[in-house]
């Protein structure tokens, strides 16, 4: 187009004067080839005219001139490695689609059953076909416990995928990778960043997490000393007692707080031997075949007791009761059966004093002692204290506490403590007191999932004739859970 | 009939709700008395209520029928027990004929399609008044005159008070100018203007796309104008634009070629309140590529796509028009196999050419179909082997895409529309699993 000018900037002169209406400015002259066919009436009509004529004239140019954009081999984006594993095979594929696209178990357990599959096939070292991904990182991004196990999957393919969309970028994030959080930037960071970080780094190195909190110790406000103080739970040892000792100085009673509550964990601390002191002065025994503890309540505390923790108490809480549970809490659990010369069973069957009692409970707990466990059970059923006994102990306990629940409600929170596995003798027992406990009114799904992660399969059919005598033609839970008991074998016989 | 894909039912649900509907009763639970035989798939679903009710599905059509009270069409019994059907387990077995529910609605349906066919063969039941039709032509041709003359003076007076002016009108202004444009019997004119009233107030590039418009706009009222001195394929297209529709008896009777074809892919879009269905298809003999266009309401059933590889043995006919031509089965197309690779295609260069060419014979052109050979699908544009790139046109499954392809290069069919591409089948030959 020599001389005149191009079609672009003619287009956009004619852009110009239609912006503002032809009332105002001037037409522009289209470029030399087309300005005898398209002026040619100009002189004759309305300059509206011309610029439609224009604009027809200019837009089947335009349309019919369009081009590709050149891209240079250093611009092209780069497609997905081939993948490395293997692809999962065809029953397993059908079986992923099933559960992606139509599940027969119902909204509650599909993420479940997904979950199966997605173990069985990182255990066999498949990867997932391409089709599914989409759907399958769809579903992931939407129920989070299911993303660590999508991950193996993947493979490249995948991989390539969630770089290239901002919602599944929780696939990279997910991968472990060393990127613990910036120690260099300890002195800018929020609490909120600074206490992630401490967390994962007592994992790896609790000394040099320790040393972090203590660089700026002495400068953190006091809310910032507490919420950081409280990390060294991850991994604490006696190594952290000379910080925590420092913090029983502390002007914060809220900093002074969370160190009672780790020295509590550290039966071998200096505090808890001061503790043991003063618990020791306050028991006494009487009887010679069967001997009964005496605990008194203890006296006004002298300077050191009161810095342990023997302060004054909170408005409306009994001053001695508060001292009592201290001592009780953080004095070693061997205190009172030294002292006494009576075994766990035995203090615990004398103690009357409630505060005492809530601090050796916390104790046990914090501790994580079976047999002081077993011996506060036997007095009574204590949920927290079941978890801290072997398996087999547990699944007995909770079966014979499973008799006496008489609520649903009751029943679930139960039956959770039963560690998974379960045994096909107590799948039967459960399944046998649920159908006692009216279980249409098992609207509360949440238990179904809790069945269905831990029944033997052996206990389909009794499950099966339980859902076939709740009403409705309706899919209840316990139906999807009766198709899900099936359809985990086949998952599992799909990757053999 | 062969079995239905799991694709093709999902996309004759009328929504996603009624999608998600179906799927929670696609498990055998709720159903008794299921079957199918090659035309028919039938069963009782029990509800909510104390009879069962009865579903059938006439796969023909397809034609859906259900004794539930729902308003969606096909309800979700009908895609429940599609996907059951489609699953293929034996949840549906195969039987020799239906139960008397289902063949005795289906024996109907097939009668009334008869007698029409009859009718339009024969022509007996509507004899054709020549003189009244073009006493009709004649009325609406007037009605045009005047209505695209009225039209001409909207357009000068929008280019004289300038289109900043223009996008400041309120909707209710174009859609007035919309409303005239229909009492004109100018539908396809009508819809363009009410759409641009939108388009000024989303787009960023709004300026550009008007004067597009008005380009394109004021090439019609030109050319109806001269419409004596046009080709009858250009005056075909015209009338395209405008919306006076050509009616399907002329077309199946005029220009019918039968043979095979492939169906190369489809696309569905709404557009206001209109549900459209594109599906194109090659020739295996000739190559030509027509144009399959389907409309439902908004809520409405669209037919089931047809299954993208499979080769129909039909008669086609075509509408007049230029290339790309818009058909129509004038016979009930039979699947003679599936599967069939997407043929060889060309660079973009070259399809950016035939588009062009296209447009050269009729400037309204809205897309023309394309298949380019070794094509990568990037993020937001198409890369052929010589590094030439045009944008991609949003789709729905583009992620789906890009999960089957990798970015590798590979033979993709679709839609040049614009200067972008819209890809609507892949070919997974050069990047398939090996399963």
């Amino acid at each position: 187009m020599s001389g005149g000018l191009g079609v672009d900037a003619w287009w956009n002169g004619l852009g110009s004067a239609a912006l503002v209406g032809t009332g105002r400015r001037e037409v522009p002259r289209p470029p030399d080839p087309l300005s005898d066919r398209v002026v040619a009436r100009a002189g004759e009509t309305s300059s509206e005219v011309s610029l439609l004529d224009a604009l027809a004239v200019g837009t089947a140019l335009r349309r019919g001139g369009r081009t590709g954009r050149h891209v240079p081999d250093s611009e092209r984006e780069a497609a997905a490695e081939p993948d490395r594993l293997p692809l999962a095979p065809a029953t397993a594929r059908q079986l992923l689609d099933l559960l992606l696209t139509q599940s027969p178990v119902g909204p509650r357990l599909t993420p479940l059953a997904l979950g199966v599959w997605l173990r069985e096939a990182a255990r066999a070292g498949v990867r997932v076909h391409h089709a599914s991904l989409v759907p399958l990182l769809t579903a992931a991004t939407a129920t989070p416990e299911l993303r660590e196990s999508v991950v193996p999957v993947l493979d490249n393919r995948g991989s390539w995928l969630c770089s290239r969309n901002p919602a599944w970028s929780w696939v990279h994030a997910v991968v472990p990778d060393a990127r613990a959080g910036d120690t260099a930037d300890w002195a800018s960071s929020s609490t909120e960043v600074r206490s992630s970080l401490l967390r994962s780094l007592r994992r790896t190195d609790p000394a040099q997490a320790r040393d972090l909190l203590d660089s700026s110790w002495t400068t953190d406000p006091a809310a910032a000393r507490a919420d950081l103080l409280g990390t060294l739970e991850t991994g604490l040892s006696l190594d952290d007692e000379p910080l925590l000792e420092r913090a029983l100085d502390d002007r914060a009673a809220g900093v002074r707080e969370v160190a009672y509550g780790l020295l509590d964990r550290l039966p071998g601390s200096a505090r808890a031997a001061r503790l043991a002191g003063l618990l020791g002065g306050l028991l006494s025994t009487s009887g010679v075949v069967r001997k009964k503890v005496h605990l008194e309540l203890p006296r006004e505390p002298d300077a050191a007791a009161v810095r342990d923790g023997l302060g004054k108490a909170p408005k409306g809480r009994s001053q001695r009761g508060l001292w009592m549970e201290r001592i009780a809490a953080g004095a070693p659990l061997e205190t009172w059966t030294e002292v006494t010369g009576v075994d766990p069973v035995g203090v615990v069957r004398s103690l009357e004093d409630r505060d005492a009692l809530r601090g050796l409970r916390w104790a046990v707990l914090v501790r994580r002692d079976a047999d002081w466990a077993r011996a506060l059970l036997d007095v009574g059923w204590d949920a927290a204290l079941v978890g801290l006994l072997p398996p087999d102990d547990v699944a007995r306990r909770v079966l014979d506490r499973l008799e006496q629940v008489t609520t649903l409600h009751e029943y679930a929170a139960t039956l959770r403590l039963l560690p998974p596995p379960w045994s096909a003798e107590a799948s039967a027992r459960v399944v046998k007191r649920l159908a006692k406990l009216d279980p249409s009114a098992l609207g509360t799904a949440d238990l179904v999932t809790v069945l269905a992660l831990s029944l033997h399969p052996s206990a389909a059919p009794a499950v099966q004739r339980l859902a076939a005598t709740s009403e409705g033609g309706r899919l209840t839970p316990l139906q999807h859970l009766v198709q899900y008991l099936s359809l985990v074998p086949t998952i599992t016989e799909a990757f053999r | 009939m062969t079995r239905w894909s799991l694709q093709a039912v999902e996309k004759a649900a009328p929504d996603a709700a009624s999608l998600a509907a179906g799927r929670r009763l696609a498990t055998p639970g709720p159903w008794s008395e299921v079957g199918s035989t090659d035309s028919l798939v039938w069963g009782r679903c029990q509800g909510s209520g104390r009879t069962p009710y009865q579903v059938s599905i006439d796969l023909t059509g397809p034609a859906y029928r259900c004794s539930c009270p729902s308003r969606k069409f096909p309800c979700k019994h009908a895609i429940g027990l599609l996907l059951l059907w489609v699953r293929g387990d034996g949840a549906v077995a195969d039987a020799a004929e239906g139960p008397d529910f289902a063949s005795s609605w289906a024996q109907t349906r097939a009668q009334r399609a008869a007698e029409r066919a009859g009718e339009r063969a024969t022509g007996t039941d509507k004899p054709v008044d020549p003189e009244a039709r073009a006493r009709r032509v004649e009325d609406r041709i007037r009605l045009m005159d005047a209505g695209i003359a009225e039209f001409a003076l909207w357009l000068t007076d929008l280019v004289r008070a300038g289109t900043v002016q223009a996008k400041r009108r309120p909707l209710s202004w174009w859609d007035a100018a919309g409303s005239r444009l229909v009492d004109a019997q100018l539908p396809g004119l009508a819809d363009r203007v009410r759409d641009l009233g939108s388009q000024v107030n989303r787009r960023d590039d709004w300026a550009d796309h008007l004067l597009d418009q008005l380009g394109l706009c004021w090439t019609a009222v030109k050319a109806w104008e001269r419409r004596a001195h046009l080709d009858e394929v250009t005056l075909a297209d015209l009338r395209v634009f405008l919306g006076w529709p050509t009616a399907t008896d002329d077309v199946r009777g005029a220009d019918a070629v039968e043979g095979r074809w492939q169906v190369l892919g489809a696309h569905r879009s709404l557009d206001g309140r209109l549900q459209q269905q594109r599906t194109w298809l090659r020739a295996v003999d000739s190559g030509e590529t027509v144009l399959l266009l389907d409309f439902a309401p908004r809520n409405g059933p669209l037919p089931a796509a047809r299954l993208v590889g499979s080769v129909l043995e039909a008669t086609v006919a075509r509408y007049p028009g230029s290339w790309p031509r818009r058909a129509l089965f004038a016979t009930e197309p039979a699947v003679v196999s599936t599967g069939a690779p997407l043929p060889a295609g060309s660079t973009i260069d070259d399809a950016l050419g035939s588009s062009a060419s296209a447009l050269a014979a009729n400037p309204w052109t809205p897309r023309v179909p394309a298949v380019l050979d070794r094509a990568a699908l990037a993020t937001d544009e198409v890369v052929d082997p010589t590094g030439t790139a045009i944008p991609l046109l949003p789709v729905e499954d583009a992620w789906t895409l890009a999960a089957l392809t990798g970015g590798r290069a590979t033979t993709v069919f679709g839609e040049i529309e614009e200067g972008g591409f819209r890809p609507l089948t892949i070919d997974l030959d050069p990047v398939g699993e090996v399963g």
